[in-house]
C-alpha cells in the first residue's frame, strides 16, 4: 500500500510542474511590443518597391511606355489582356497592418507626427486601391484581431469622402516644431529638428495637401457629391495652412541609400530581365527623339540601327509572329538599377500639371496653365537629373499652344505629364482612364475584341477566402471585368 | 455505426454462456508447453526479453503469419510491442496492429529504409519527394485527418523513444525563390536498417491512444536487436552490400527538331545564314529547324566564344539529357557481434556506408553504431540500455525545385537537342575562374556544372538516440518499470553559391547549427491478477514526461566579398543573423485496464491526460480515452472445419494532436536585420488541441490451417478542432488566422489476403495481397468560410479543402468552354483567356493503393517479388508544362509544318453564337498557350501506377569445410524501383514537392528522377 501511495506522489509531482509552461511557450526570438520608429523604415521602403514594380511591370507595358520582346501567346497588357491576378491587393493590405499598427502605438505614445505620417499613408495606399479596384475594403479591413476574417466592400465614393478628410487631419495633426522620437524616416528625414522647425514634417504636410489636390483632380467629375470645387479653391487660396510641393526638393521619393538593407530593388536584376525582357516603344521614343529630349539618355541607351546609334523603340501590340530581335532596340539604362531618385511616391512636377489642368478649368491658380505647364517640365528635368536643354520649351513639340481648344491643351498637358509620371504605380493610366489623353496607338495584333482595360479585376482568391462580399462588391459595381466603369470614371 | 457495435458486443456477450467444447471443433489441444502462463502472457515490460533471432530462421513474410505449419493457438501467441512499448499478445488486440518483420527494411536496402515499407502494410503510405539521396519521405497512416499537411505524419518510436521525422527546411519553397530546398534527411532515416528488428505498425488512433496529443496520426513502433544468446558459433554477423542507381524512367522526349524559336534555319551566333537564333533568342526552346543532317553554323567547342567557323551538321544527340546522369553507388559494410546468458545478453554493431548518387559531385556517407545490454540483476531486478549513434554527412546535396540554380530547372530550360552535354563542362569563363560562369547557351539557368560543383550543400551531422531502463517486480503480480529515452542530434549544414549565377551575383555563404533534443521520462507500474480463472486483468498506471528543444542557429553572408572564399567572414555586409528557438514540454498521466474473459475476449480501456505548454496557460489539459475489444470467435462459437481462426475487432477512441509553440500570443518578425514588421499570423489566446474520435472494425479469418488468411479492417475517423492558420485574405491585416475550426470525415478499408499456395519439402509458396483505400472529406471548415487553402503553387494550382470535398482536392483555372464542352478560342486562333473559376481537376491522393507480394521458396534458393500501385490520384506536374511549352517533349511534334488549327470555338458578340476555330498558328504560339502554367487543366494528370517495387534472389551458400568457423552464408541478388508503369509524363507520379522542410503532395515542381536500384548482398555468420 505504502508502495502505491510513493507511486501516486510520483505521478503528481510530474505533473504539478506544469507552472513554468507560461516561461517555456514565450518566444525568446521575438519580441511582444515595439515603438513605431523601428517599423516606419521598413515600411517606406516597401512599399515603394511594391509602387515602382508596378509601374514597371504593369502601367508601362499598358500605357505603350515599353512592349515585351516576344509574345507568342497572345495574352499580354499590350494586348489589353489584364491578367487576373496583376494587381497589388495582396502586397498594399499587408503594409496597411503596419501602417494601422503605426497610428495606434503612435495613438498610445502621444506621437502626433508619427500618426500623421501613418494617416497619410493609409491614404495613399487606399486611394491606389480604390482607383485600381474600385470598391474595395475600407472600414472593415486589417482587423482580423476584431474577428473581421470577412470584410465588405465600401463603395467607391464613400473611400473617397474618407480619404479627402483623412488628408485635411494629417494637415492639422502634424506638428512642424517636434522632431520624430523614435526615428525611422527614410523619405524626409524627419528625425531631427534644424533649429527650431522639422523641415522633414513641413514636406509631409506638403504631400498631404498635394496628395489631395491629385484626388480631388481625379474626382472632379463627380464634383456635386464631395464639394470637390470648394476644397480645390481651399487648397490653392490658403499656401501657408494648406502648402503643397513648391520645388523638387520636396518631392516625395525615397531616395535609396544603396548600401545594405535598403537597396534599390533592382540592383541585381539580371540582365536577360532588365536590357532584354522589354523594350521601350515607338509612341514612347519618337517623341523623345523628335524633341530631343535630355531625358532620354536617362532612362535608356542607344543602339546601333544600320550603322547609326540612335534611341530606338519597338512597337506594342504587335501579332503573336512578330519577335524582336536581342540588343537591337532601346531598353532601361543599366544607371537606373542603382538611381537612388527611383523611388518615387508623388512629385513636384505632378503638382504643377495638375494645376495646369486647373488653371485650365479656370480655377485661380496664380500661373497661366502654360507657366504650369513649363514649370513642370523643368521640374521632371530637375528630378531625374537632366539638364533643360536651352531652348526646349519653345521646340514645336512642346511650345504650349495657348490658342488651341480646350482639348487640344488638355491633351498638351497630359502627354507631358505622362512622362512625367515614369514610374510612379498606375498614376498615368487612372490618368488616361479620366480624360482620354495620352491617345495611344491601337496594335496591329489586338484581337478586335480586346478593349482598354479601366480597372483590374478582384484576385481570384477572393473566390475562395471572400466569397460573399465579392458577390455583393461585384453586383454594386456592375460587373467585375477589366472594362467595368469606376465611380470617378462615370 | 455506434448502435452496430453495442448489438455485437451484446450478442457476443450473451454467447458466453454456452459452454465451449474445444474437441467438438476438431482441435487438438495444445501441448502443455503452450499453456497459456498468466505472467507470460499477461502485459509484460520487461523490454530485454528477446525474441528469437529471426535473421537466419527460415524467411518469414512480412505479415503476421508463421509458415511453420502450426497449431492455432500458437500463431496468436506471437507477441506486439503496441504503445509505450508495452507487448501484448496479437489476439488479445481490439484494434489493427500489424507486424513488420527485418527482412522487410534489409531484403532492398535504400539509402533511407522507411522507403522499403512502400507496398508492405496496407494503410501505410510512403510519400517521397523526389529531391535527393537522403530520399526523405512523408509516413502517413490511413488517411489525413488534419488539415495541417506536417500534422498527419505517422509518430515513430523506437525502442519506445518517440523520434523526430522533422525536416529542418532551408527556408525556401520549390518555385522560383531566393534559394532552393534541399533534403538533409531527418532522424528517422538515420537508423541502420541492420539493426532493426521488428516494426509494428499501428494504424489508427484505437492502437494509439496511449500517446494521447500525439497519436491522431498513428504510429510506426520499432524495435531494435536486443543481444541473445541463441545460436551457435561467436555470434558474429557480417553483411556487405552493394547497389548501383540509375535512372529507371523518362519523359517522352522529341529528338526531332533542335534549337531556336523558328523552324527556317539555324545560326549560333550571328552568321551568313543570318541573325543568332540560339542562346538567350531561343532560351531553351525547341521549335528549331528539322534534324535532317543539313549544315548549319552550330556552337564550336574549340574556340573561347563558341563562333563557330564552318557549318556541321544538323542532328539530334540521344543523350542530352541522359548525359548528365551517372550510375549511383552504395556501399555498406555492417558488423553485429552479440551474446548473452539467461541472465543477460548484448549486442554491438557497426556499420558503415557510403553512397554517391546519380548526380555527379553528389552523394553522402554514413556510421551507425549501437549498443544494447540487459541485465537480468537479481531476480527481481532487470536493466536495460540501448544506444544508436549515428553520423552522417554529406560534401554535396543536390538543390530541388524550379529554380534557375537547379539541375533539374536546367534540364528542362538549358538542354537541348542538338547541344551534347559536355560542350558545358568548362563552366568559367576562361581567365575568370570563379568570378563569372561560362553559359554558351540560355544565359537563365545557371550552367550545371556550375550547379552540381560550385553550389554546394554540405552537412554534418551527429545524433544519438538511447533509451535506459529499470524495471523491478515487487511480486509476479505488481511491477514498476522507469524509463528514459532520448533523440538528440546536432547538425552543421552550409551553401554555398559561387559569383556570377543569377540569384547571387556576388555568391552567398550560409551556415547553419541545429541542435534538436526530446527527452522522454517514463514511470509505469503494472499489477495484473484475475478474479478467477475465467476471468483475468490487468491495470496499469504511468506518468510521462517529455521535454522537446529545437535551437536553430542560422550565419548568412548572402554577398560576398571576394570570390571563392566561402567562410562568414567573406561577408561583403554585415552577416545576417537568424536564430530561432523553441521549446516544448508535455507532461501526462495514463492508464489502463485489460479484461480477459477465458482468453477469448479482451477488453482493453485507456485513458491519458496531458498537459501541454504549447497551449493557453489556463487551459492547456485535455482528456484522451479508448476502449477496444477482441473476441476470439474460433474460440467462442463452432465454425466450421476449415475455419482455422476468427477474431473480431472493434475499438474506439479518442486522440489528440498538438501545435506548435509560440502561437498564443502577439510577436513582431525582425525584417531586414534592424526593423520589425506585423506578423501575418493572427495568433490564438483561446487555442484548443485537435481532436480525432474514431471508430474501428475489423475481422481476421484464416482458413484451411493458416494457409488462407484474411484481414479486413474498417474506420470511420473524425477530426475537430483543427488547429489552422485559415487564410485569410490580407485584407483583414493578417494573411491566416489560426482558428479551431473544421470538421474532417475520414473514412476507409484495409484488406490483408495471406496466402500459402504450395507447401511442401522443397518448394513454399507464400503470397499476400495488399489494398487499402481512404477518403477524407471536409465536412465543416469555419463559419462562413467555405474553403481553405493548404498548399498554393502561385495560384496556377490550389491543393484546397472545400466544404463537402476531399481533403487533397486539386483547384485550378482551365479552359473557357462554350455550353457544349467545346474549348473557346479567340479570334487569333489561340484558346481564350482562362475561365478565372477555380475549378477541381484531381485530388493529390489515390483512389486506392494494392500490393502484391509473392515469396517462392525452392529447396534453399529464394526469390520474393513485390508489385504496388495505386489507382487514381492527381498531380500537377511542372516538369511537363515546362517542356511542352518549350516543345521539347513528343506531344508537341504535331502541327510544327503546317501549323494547327485549334479544335474549339470562337464566340461571336455580335451574332451570339459559336463558330468553329479555322484559324492556323504556328505550333509554338499554339503549345505555349495550350499548356501555360496557369491552365491547371491542362498539366494535372493521373497519378495511377504499377510498379515492380522489389525483387530478390537468395541462396544460402554452401559452407562445406569452412563450417568450423562459417556458421552460416548467403548471398542476395535484389533491385527497387525496377519498373514503373504509368501514364504521367514527368518521372514519377509518385513525387510531391519539398517546400521547405514540408513534403507537400499532389504538385510536382521539378522533381528528380527515380532510381533503379540494382545490389548484391553478402552475409556471413560466425
Amino acid at each position: 500500500m505504502s508502495r502505491l501511495i510513493i507511486l501516486a506522489s510520483i505521478c503528481l509531482i510530474i505533473t504539478g510542474c506544469t507552472k513554468n509552461f507560461g516561461e517555456i511557450n514565450t518566444d525568446p526570438n521575438r519580441p511582444k511590443t515595439i515603438t513605431p520608429g523601428v517599423m516606419l523604415g521598413q515600411l517606406q521602403y516597401r512599399m515603394v518597391n511594391t509602387t515602382i514594380s508596378a509601374a514597371k511591370n504593369f502601367t508601362h507595358q499598358l500605357m505603350q511606355v515599353d512592349a515585351p520582346r516576344s509574345s507568342p501567346g497572345g495574352g499580354g497588357l499590350h494586348r489589353y489582356v489584364v491578367n487576373t491576378d496583376a494587381g497589388i491587393w495582396n502586397s498594399m493590405y499587408g503594409y496597411l497592418t503596419d501602417v494601422e499598427d503605426i497610428y495606434y502605438m503612435a495613438d498610445s505614445l502621444n506621437e502626433p507626427n508619427y500618426k500623421g505620417i501613418a494617416l497619410l499613408y493609409k491614404t495613399w495606399a487606399y486611394s491606389i486601391l480604390t482607383d485600381l479596384y474600385g470598391d474595395v475594403p475600407y472600414s472593415q479591413a486589417t482587423q482580423a484581431v476584431k474577428g473581421i476574417f470577412q470584410p465588405g466592400f465600401d463603395k467607391q465614393q464613400d473611400i473617397y469622402a474618407q480619404l479627402l478628410k483623412n488628408l485635411d487631419t494629417v494637415n492639422s495633426i502634424l506638428h512642424t516644431g517636434a522632431a520624430l522620437r523614435y526615428g525611422g524616416d527614410l523619405v524626409y528625414n524627419a528625425n531631427a529638428l534644424s533649429s527650431s522647425t522639422n523641415p522633414g514634417i513641413v514636406k509631409w504636410k506638403k504631400f498631404a495637401n498635394s496628395l489631395k489636390l491629385r484626388l480631388l483632380l481625379r474626382s472632379s467629375k463627380r464634383d456635386g457629391e464631395l464639394n470637390i470645387s470648394q476644397q480645390i479653391n481651399e487648397i490653392l487660396s490658403n499656401p501657408e495652412s494648406r502648402p503643397v510641393f513648391t520645388s523638387t526638393a520636396d518631392d516625395a521619393i525615397l531616395r535609396y541609400p544603396g548600401s545594405f538593407p535598403y537597396f534599390n530593388p533592382y540592383y541585381n536584376a539580371r540582365q536577360l530581365d532588365w536590357r532584354e525582357g522589354s523594350y521601350f516603344t515607338e509612341f514612347f521614343m519618337n517623341k523623345l527623339n523628335e524633341d530631343e529630349d535630355p531625358r532620354r539618355a536617362i532612362w535608356s541607351f542607344q543602339v546601333m540601327v544600320d550603322g547609326v546609334s540612335m534611341y530606338s523603340g519597338i512597337q506594342s501590340g504587335y501579332p503573336t509572329t512578330v519577335e524582336y530581335q536581342v540588343g537591337k532596340n532601346s531598353s532601361y539604362n543599366d544607371a537606373l538599377k542603382t538611381l537612388p531618385q527611383l523611388g518615387v511616391m508623388m512629385t513636384y512636377a505632378e503638382v504643377e500639371f495638375i494645376k495646369a489642368e486647373l488653371a485650365l478649368k479656370s480655377f485661380q491658380t496664380g500661373k497661366t496653365a502654360r507657366e504650369h505647364y513649363e514649370n513642370g517640365i523643368r521640374a521632371s528635368m530637375t528630378q531625374w537629373g537632366a539638364a533643360l536643354p536651352d531652348g526646349f520649351l519653345a521646340k514645336p513639340g512642346i511650345l504650349y499652344n495657348e490658342s488651341g481648344s480646350g482639348d487640344e491643351q488638355l491633351a498638351q498637358i497630359m502627354l507631358q505629364k505622362y512622362y512625367a509620371y515614369l514610374f510612379v504605380d498606375y498614376q498615368s493610366w487612372f490618368e488616361k482612364n479620366r480624360t482620354g489623353y495620352p491617345e495611344l496607338p491601337r496594335g496591329a495584333g489586338i484581337p478586335a475584341e480586346n478593349q482598354f482595360p479601366t480597372r483590374a479585376m478582384y484576385p481570384s482568391y477572393l473566390q475562395s477566402l471572400n466569397a460573399e462580399q465579392l458577390k455583393n462588391a461585384t453586383e454594386s459595381m456592375g460587373g467585375d471585368l477589366q472594362t467595368t466603369k469606376l465611380w470617378w470614371q462615370k | 455505426m455506434r448502435k452496430l457495435y453495442v448489438q455485437l458486443l451484446i450478442i457476443l456477450v450473451s454467447k458466453l454462456i454456452l459452454p465451449q467444447n474445444l474437441s467438438a471443433q476438431g482441435i487438438t489441444a495444445p501441448s502443455s508447453d503452450t499453456t497459456l502462463n498468466p505472467s507470460a502472457s499477461a502485459i509484460s515490460l520487461r523490454e530485454n526479453t528477446s525474441s528469437p533471432d529471426t535473421a537466419f530462421n527460415p524467411p518469414e513474410m512480412e505479415v503476421a503469419i508463421d509458415t511453420q505449419p502450426s497449431f492455432l493457438k500458437n500463431t496468436l501467441d506471437q507477441v506486439v510491442v503496441t504503445a509505450l512499448g508495452i507487448r501484448r499478445e496479437e489476439k488479445s488486440l481490439g484494434y489493427a496492429a500489424q507486424i513488420v518483420k527485418e527482412n522487410a527494411v534489409k531484403d532492398a536496402k535504400t539509402n533511407n529504409w522507411v522507403n522499403s515499407l512502400n507496398g508492405k502494410a496496407p494503410g501505410l503510405n510512403i510519400q517521397s519527394a523526389g529531391a535527393g539521396p537522403m530520399g526523405s519521405s512523408r509516413i502517413t497512416l490511413r488517411g489525413e485527418s488534419s488539415l495541417n499537411l506536417d500534422n498527419n505524419q505517422a509518430l515513430i518510436v523506437v525502442d519506445g523513444v518517440p523520434v523526430s521525422s522533422k525536416i529542418s527546411g532551408t527556408g525556401f519553397n520549390s518555385h522560383l525563390s531566393q534559394d532552393s530546398p534541399v533534403d538533409f534527411g531527418s532522424d528517422i532515416s538515420d537508423l541502420n536498417p541492420d539493426d532493426i528488428e521488428r516494426i509494428t505498425v499501428l494504424k489508427g488512433p484505437g492502437a494509439t491512444a496511449l500517446y494521447g496529443s500525439r497519436a491522431a496520426g498513428g504510429a510506426l513502433i520499432i524495435t531494435t536487436k536486443s543481444g541473445s544468446g541463441k545460436g551457435k558459433g561467436l555470434g558474429v554477423t557480417y553483411n556487405v552490400n552493394g547497389s548501383i542507381d540509375r535512372v529507371n524512367r523518362w519523359p517522352d522526349y522529341q529528338f526531332e527538331y533542335g534549337e531556336g524559336r523558328t523552324d527556317k534555319y539555324y545560326s549560333y551566333l550571328d552568321s551568313e545564314d543570318g541573325p543568332n537564333t540560339a542562346t538567350g533568342v531561343a532560351a531553351g526552346r525547341a521549335w528549331g529547324p528539322r534534324f535532317n543532317g543539313q549544315l548549319y553554323y552550330q556552337f564550336n567547342p574549340g574556340s573561347p566564344d563558341g563562333k563557330p567557323t564552318e557549318r556541321t551538321p544538323w542532328v539530334a544527340d540521344k543523350n542530352y539529357i541522359s548525359d548528365f546522369f551517372k550510375t549511383g553507388l552504395t556501399i555498406s559494410n555492417s558488423i553485429a557481434i552479440e551474446g548473452g546468458s539467461e541472465k543477460g545478453g548484448a549486442r554491438l554493431s557497426l556499420s558503415h556506408l557510403k553512397n554517391e548518387w546519380i548526380l555527379p559531385n553528389t552523394g553522402f556517407e554514413r556510421i551507425n553504431a549501437a549498443l544494447t545490454v540487459n541485465q537480468k540483476v537479481t531476480d527481481k531486478l532487470k536493466i536495460n540500455g540501448k544506444i544508436n549513434y549515428t553520423q552522417k554527412k554529406s560534401d554535396n546535396l543536390p538543390a530541388a525545385g524550379y529554380n534557375n540554380q537547379t539541375i533539374m530547372y536546367f534540364l528542362i530550360i538549358g538542354a537541348l537537342p542538338n547541344v551534347h552535354a559536355d560542350w558545358f563542362k568548362p563552366y568559367w569563363k576562361p581567365g575568370l575562374e570563379n568570378i563569372e560562369q561560362r553559359n554558351p547557351f540560355n544565359p537563365g539557368p545557371d550552367n550545371p556544372y556550375l550547379d552540381l560543383y560550385e553550389m554546394l550543400n554540405k552537412m554534418n551531422k551527429n545524433g544519438v538516440i538511447g533509451t535506459l531502463s529499470a524495471s523491478y517486480s515487487f511480486t509476479d503480480k505488481l511491477e514498476l518499470m522507469v524509463r528514459s529515452g532520448l533523440d538528440m542530434s546536432y547538425e552543421y549544414r552550409s551553401q554555398q553559391r559561387p559569383f556570377s549565377m543569377t540569384k547571387y551575383p556576388r555568391g552567398m555563404f550560409r551556415e547553419q547549427n541545429i541542435f534538436n533534443y526530446e527527452i522522454n521520462t517514463d514511470a509505469l507500474l503494472t499489477y495484473n491478477d484475475k478474479f478467477s480463472e475465467a476471468l483475468k486483468y490487468t491495470v496499469t498506471a504511468g506518468a510521462n514526461n517529455m521535454r522537446q528543444r529545437y535551437d536553430f542557429a542560422g550565419m548568412y553572408a548572402d554577398q560576398l566579398a571576394q570570390p571563392g572564399i566561402y567562410q562568414i567572414s567573406n561577408s561583403l555586409d554585415q552577416a545576417v543573423a537568424d536564430p530561432q528557438r523553441s521549446q516544448k514540454a508535455i507532461n501526462s498521466v495514463y492508464g489502463s485496464a485489460q479484461l480477459a474473459f477465458q482468453e477469448r475476449i479482451f477488453l482493453d480501456i485507456t485513458g491519458r491526460n496531458d498537459w501541454s505548454s504549447t497551449l493557453p496557460y489556463g487551459n492547456n489539459s485535455f482528456f484522451y480515452p479508448s476502449a477496444s475489444a477482441s473476441f476470439l470467435l474460433s474460440d467462442m462459437f463452432l465454425l466450421p472445419l476449415n475455419v482455422s481462426f476468427a477474431k473480431l475487432r472493434l475499438s474506439w477512441a479518442q486522440v489528440g494532436n498538438d501545435t506548435r509553440p509560440y502561437q498564443t500570443d502577439k510577436y513582431y518578425d525582425k525584417i531586414y536585420s534592424n526593423s520589425f514588421t506585423n506578423p501575418t499570423v493572427l495568433f490564438n489566446p483561446n487555442l484548443k488541441p485537435e481532436i480525432t474520435s474514431s471508430f474501428e472494425a475489423g475481422v481476421d479469418l484464416r482458413f484451411f490451417n493458416n494457409r488462407v488468411g484474411i484481414d479486413l479492417a474498417m474506420y470511420n475517423n473524425n477530426s475537430r478542432n483543427q488547429i489552422l492558420a485559415l487564410p485569410l485574405d490580407l485584407v483583414t491585416g493578417y494573411s491566416s488566422a489560426l482558428v479551431n475550426a473544421g470538421l474532417i470525415n475520414s473514412k476507409g478499408a484495409e484488406v490483408a489476403l495471406n496466402l500459402k499456395p504450395i507447401i511442401t519439402g522443397n518448394l513454399t509458396w507464400n503470397s499476400a495481397i495488399t489494398w487499402s483505400r481512404n477518403r477524407s472529406y471536409v465536412k465543416e471548415l469555419r463559419e462562413g468560410i467555405n474553403s481553405q487553402i493548404i498548399y498554393n503553387h502561385n495560384s496556377n494550382v490550389n491543393i484546397e479543402a472545400r466544404v463537402g470535398g476531399r481533403m487533397g482536392d486539386l483547384y485550378g483555372k482551365g479552359f473557357q468552354r462554350s455550353p457544349e464542352g467545346e474549348i473557346i478560342y479567340s479570334s487569333v486562333g489561340l484558346p481564350a483567356s482562362l475561365d478565372p473559376t477555380m475549378k477541381k481537376w484531381g485530388n493529390a491522393f489515390a483512389d486506392w493503393k494494392a500490393g502484391f507480394l509473392n515469396e517462392i521458396i525452392i529447396k534453399r534458393f529464394r526469390v520474393s517479388i513485390l508489385v504496388d500501385g495505386q489507382k487514381g490520384g492527381s498531380i500537377y506536374s511542372q516538369t511537363n508544362h515546362k517542356n511542352n511549352t518549350l516543345g521539347k517533349t513528343k506531344v508537341t511534334l504535331p502541327g510544327r509544318e503546317g501549323g494547327i488549327v485549334g479544335k474549339g470555338v470562337v464566340y461571336d458578340a455580335y451574332t451570339q453564337k459559336y463558330t468553329p476555330n479555322t484559324v492556323n498558328v504556328s505550333a509554338s504560339s499554339y503549345y505555349d498557350n495550350y499548356y501555360a502554367i496557369t491552365n491547371a487543366e491542362t498539366n494535372i494528370f493521373d497519378a495511377s501506377f504499377i510498379k515492380i517495387r522489389e525483387v530478390r534472389f537468395e541462396y544460402p551458400l554452401p559452407v562445406g569445410s569452412l563450417g568450423k568457423f562459417i556458421q552460416q552464408a548467403s548471398i542476395a541478388v535484389y533491385g527497387r524501383e525496377l519498373f514503373n508503369f504509368t501514364k504521367f509524363p514527368g518521372f514519377d507520379p509518385e513525387g510531391g514537392n519539398l517546400n521547405s522542410g514540408t513534403l507537400t503532395p499532389g504538385v510536382e515542381l521539378t522533381q528528380f528522377p527515380t532510381a533503379r536500384n540494382m545490389g548484391i548482398n553478402l552475409t556471413f555468420k560466425f
